[in-house]
């Protein structure tokens, strides 16, 4: 019996690990890894199932619940108002949403390119993942690649584009790079912003002599095309000397807020 | 024993998978690892509390591997893994292995506590949660620091407060089963 295990134990390993570097190398060859597409194909489904149904018991969960008050109390006017409050929440949430989309429109004319709107139907957000899952893929020109904004800044990049999704890199993952400029009012300064897979970014390979200072803020330099250009990253907050380097590093919070992210706009057809 | 040995005979594999008596378990225990993925993905950033926050994958993983044989445990924590690294598209050998290491670990634990105790599903947990997370520190090349920790301690938190009541509803669904005898086919 505990050969049998060991035997088991043994075969899923030597799987897990033929399947691991089979990924990797599909990964760099930039093509789909098929088993994951497969698993993400019955899985993302139970997850756009999980939401929908979240969103409609939340909805029945409050109105049950003024309900019963209303029930308790007898009183027309706390039916009444109860009813205007949950106007209000939907009002609210359908507010905080506009007011996205109508920040990401304000953005929309100062990015060169096609852009298309999506919405963000997952967070995956623990240390060393740091992804957000959005509801466009390849049929609408969403690209692994393409860069992503919301009306704060810049988001990160697509990582993996299926069909009807994508999964977007933040850029506060690891990994992630993106050449910078830091605005200070003395001089403009270039270095290169890298994701930690903590909440802020390591602002890098700045000059020693550059004149930075906590505040100021940092935006994307655009260089290599890959992202657009002058698009906010977010504000330096701690600077130090690396003489082992000599070169200046900073700590920058990102300017988006990326637990609280609902819609996005991504560049269409771009990618590597 | 007759002349020709009936009792010796041994099915052929096909017809032993197809006559094989745990579809439905099996069944049961798919549908809730993809439903814990499923709502990991929706749920978890909405319940953190501080640097708190749910891991349902592992949750499961874990309940369902202490209530069934090691075998079975080995393919939960393989299948936990497979999804996990399938969403976020990333390592997927690192999640795969740590997972499998997790579940095998949790399998063994009814040898120390009953799974007839409503304490050993937390106990099952926090073991599913350690294993698998520190050995997911030793594979991933891109996972590191001090927020991991941080992040593997707020799940450990959050796993084990959400694993007495999560414990008793699985256990209704998947009742503790034992390896199966393989004297039954005269192995």
């Amino acid at each position: 019996m505990r050969l049998r295990h060991g035997w088991l134990l043994a075969l899923l390993a030597i799987s897990g690990i033929a399947l691991g570097v089979y990924h990797n190398h599909r990964t760099h060859q930039n093509q789909p890894n098929l088993l994951t597409a497969l698993v993400r194909s019955v899985v993302i489904p139970v997850e756009n199932g999980v939401r929908t149904l979240t969103d409609g018991v939340g909805g029945w969960v409050s109105t049950l619940t003024r309900a019963q008050q209303v029930v308790k109390s007898h009183d027309e006017l706390a039916q009444e108002n109860a009813r205007l409050r949950l106007e209000l929440e939907r009002l609210q949430t359908l507010q905080k949403e506009n007011e996205q989309l109508q920040q990401l429109l304000q953005v929309r004319p100062a990015l060169s390119g096609k852009w298309v709107g999506a919405r963000v139907i997952a967070h995956y957000l623990q240390p060393g993942q740091q992804m957000i899952r959005i509801d466009r893929g390849v049929r609408d020109g969403v690209l692994a690649g393409a860069p992503v904004v919301a009306s704060n800044g810049l988001v990160g990049v697509v990582a993996q584009a299926d069909s009807h999704h994508a999964l977007v890199r933040l850029l506060i993952a690891p990994r992630m790079a993106v050449s910078a400029k830091v605005l200070n009012a003395q001089k403009v300064s270039s270095g290169i912003c890298e994701g930690r897979g903590e909440s802020e970014i390591l602002l890098n390979f700045v000059p020693p002599e550059a004149p930075i200072s906590v505040g100021d803020k940092v935006i994307t330099a655009g260089i290599g095309s890959k992202y657009p250009p002058n698009l906010p990253i977010g504000t330096v907050e701690r600077i130090w000397l690396d003489r082992q380097y000599s070169v200046k590093k900073a700590v920058v919070r990102p300017a988006v807020d990326m637990e609280d992210l609902q819609v996005v706009l991504v560049m269409r057809g771009a990618g590597r | 024993m007759s002349r020709y040995g009936y009792q010796a005979v041994r099915p052929h594999w096909i017809a032993r998978l197809v006559m094989w008596r745990g579809w439905g378990r099996t069944l049961k225990i798919g549908i809730l690892l993809c439903l814990a993925c499923g709502v990991q993905g929706v749920w978890a950033y909405r319940m953190t509390i501080g640097f708190a926050q749910p891991d349902f994958g592992l949750l499961m993983m874990a309940l369902i591997a202490f209530l069934s044989p090691p075998s079975t445990a080995l393919w939960v924590g393989f299948t936990v893994g497979l999804i996990q690294a399938s969403l976020i598209d990333q390592t997927l050998g690192s999640l795969l292995l740590s997972r499998l290491a997790g579940a095998y670990a949790v399998a063994h634990l009814p040898q120390f506590f009953s799974p007839r105790s409503y304490g050993s599903g937390i106990v099952a947990v926090a073991v599913g949660v350690i294993v698998s997370q520190s050995l997911l520190y030793l594979f991933a090349p891109s996972i590191g620091g001090r927020a991991y920790w941080e992040t593997s301690f707020g799940i450990l938190v959050y796993n084990c407060v959400m694993a007495l009541p999560m414990f008793g509803l699985v256990r209704k669904l998947i009742p503790p089963e034992q390896e199966e005898e393989s004297s039954r086919w005269n192995l």
